[in-house]
């Protein structure tokens, strides 16, 4: 038991890294460019006002870095796995719909000139593409899920 | 009094939201390239066609984004006249900004090309934008250039500045169908969006 206990805890760390490491590159690369993130937020042709679409695009990215930052430390973990997951279910509503619909858009999720791939080649249309961005977002928000029903849950020695 | 099981862990979470409004705005506000809160300019303070235009820095709206923007800080000069209009076209860049595309779309120096797909432009478009769908180019661009002849000046765009139809179904009218001046307006139809808020897209088939 200990030795699954003991992965489980590795387990626990490294997605908590993955998804912190994911949202600050998500923030970094929305940072760079507000107005860039605004116009791929309008791309996706939602029902919302556009005063509310403003709003997001000035205050989301802060949100994603706060969040990566609180999940990478460790600090208030558990307020910042509560925002992960709602954040993602919103990012896997946003690009379904859009996939759903058929829009051919870039899903504005990951900024890949921060890894050296160029806007414009064929990979980076697969991995901006809306329907790549959804599955990948189920996949973190099935972590991120995992997560919270780990750190919620009463720990060993509570439970004995 | 014993505290609501979770409401440590909302708080905090408000809190972190409460943090990220205040850097948000703050940071957008020093940003030089933030996100206005104001109504955007509008690109009618443009000047009109058949001018001039010595300094196309003043076809661009106050908030300009250099991102949207690109590489075409070059000048433009249409003036009146169908053969001096292609003329001016063939000067242009490779790619145009709305504000660019606005006043040759609205003389008719250029035929604005809609590449996203039909249910996309059904969907909502630029009025005046005609589809033509990068996936069934090979289908539809017999009937198309009956109507346009590979002389008539084209400017493609697509969803937003990260889509990729508009650069392909560039290069594509280019080389494959002989379409001699073909542009892209990177921003697409977000940039349209973004322009002219107080502009309806148009909707339904193509005229």
């Amino acid at each position: 038991m200990k030795i699954d206990f003991t992965f489980d805890l590795n387990l626990r760390n490294v997605l908590r890294w993955i998804l912190g490491t994911v949202l600050v590159w998500a923030a970094l690369g929305k940072l760079a460019n507000l107005q860039e993130f605004y116009a791929l937020l309008v791309a996706y042709q939602l029902p919302l006002p556009d005063a509310l679409l403003r709003f997001t695009g000035a205050v989301l990215p802060w949100l994603e870095l706060l969040c990566g930052w609180l999940l990478f430390t460790g600090f208030r973990l558990k307020a910042g796995l509560g925002w992960t997951v709602i954040l993602l279910f919103i990012f896997a509503i946003c690009s379904g719909q859009a996939w759903w619909r058929g829009l051919h858009i870039a899903c504005g999720c990951l900024d890949l000139r921060l890894v050296g791939i160029r806007p414009g080649s064929g990979m980076a249309g697969w991995l901006e593409s809306v329907g790549f961005a959804f599955l990948r977002a189920l996949v973190l928000l099935a972590a991120a899920v995992y997560l919270v029903r780990r750190q919620f849950a009463p720990s060993l020695s509570e439970q004995n | 009094m014993k505290p609501v099981p979770g409401s440590d862990i909302v708080r905090e979470m408000f809190t972190i939201f409460c943090a990220a409004v205040v850097l948000g705005l703050a940071y957008n506000r020093s940003s030089p390239l933030g996100i206005s809160f104001s109504e955007p300019a509008s690109a009618s303070a443009a000047a009109p066609a058949g001018k001039m235009v010595a300094s196309p820095e003043a076809l661009l709206p106050a908030e300009s984004d250099p991102a949207l923007h690109n590489e075409t800080i070059t000048a433009v000069i249409v003036s009146s006249g169908p053969q001096t209009q292609e003329l001016a076209a063939r000067q242009l860049p490779a790619s145009l900004p709305w504000t660019e595309v606005k006043s040759l779309l609205a003389n008719g120096t250029i035929v604005l090309v809609d590449g996203r797909e039909v249910s996309a432009y059904q969907a909502g478009h630029i009025p005046g934008a005609i589809s033509l769908p990068l996936q069934t180019l090979a289908d539809k661009i017999g009937l198309f250039s009956a109507h346009y002849p590979r002389n008539k000046p084209l400017v493609v765009y697509c969803a937003s500045i990260r889509c990729l139809i508009s650069q392909a179904e560039a290069a594509a009218l280019t080389g494959q169908y002989g379409y001699q001046n073909v542009r892209e307006m990177p921003g697409g139809f977000a940039e349209w969006r973004v322009a002219e808020p107080s502009v309806t897209p148009a909707t339904g088939d193509n005229p």
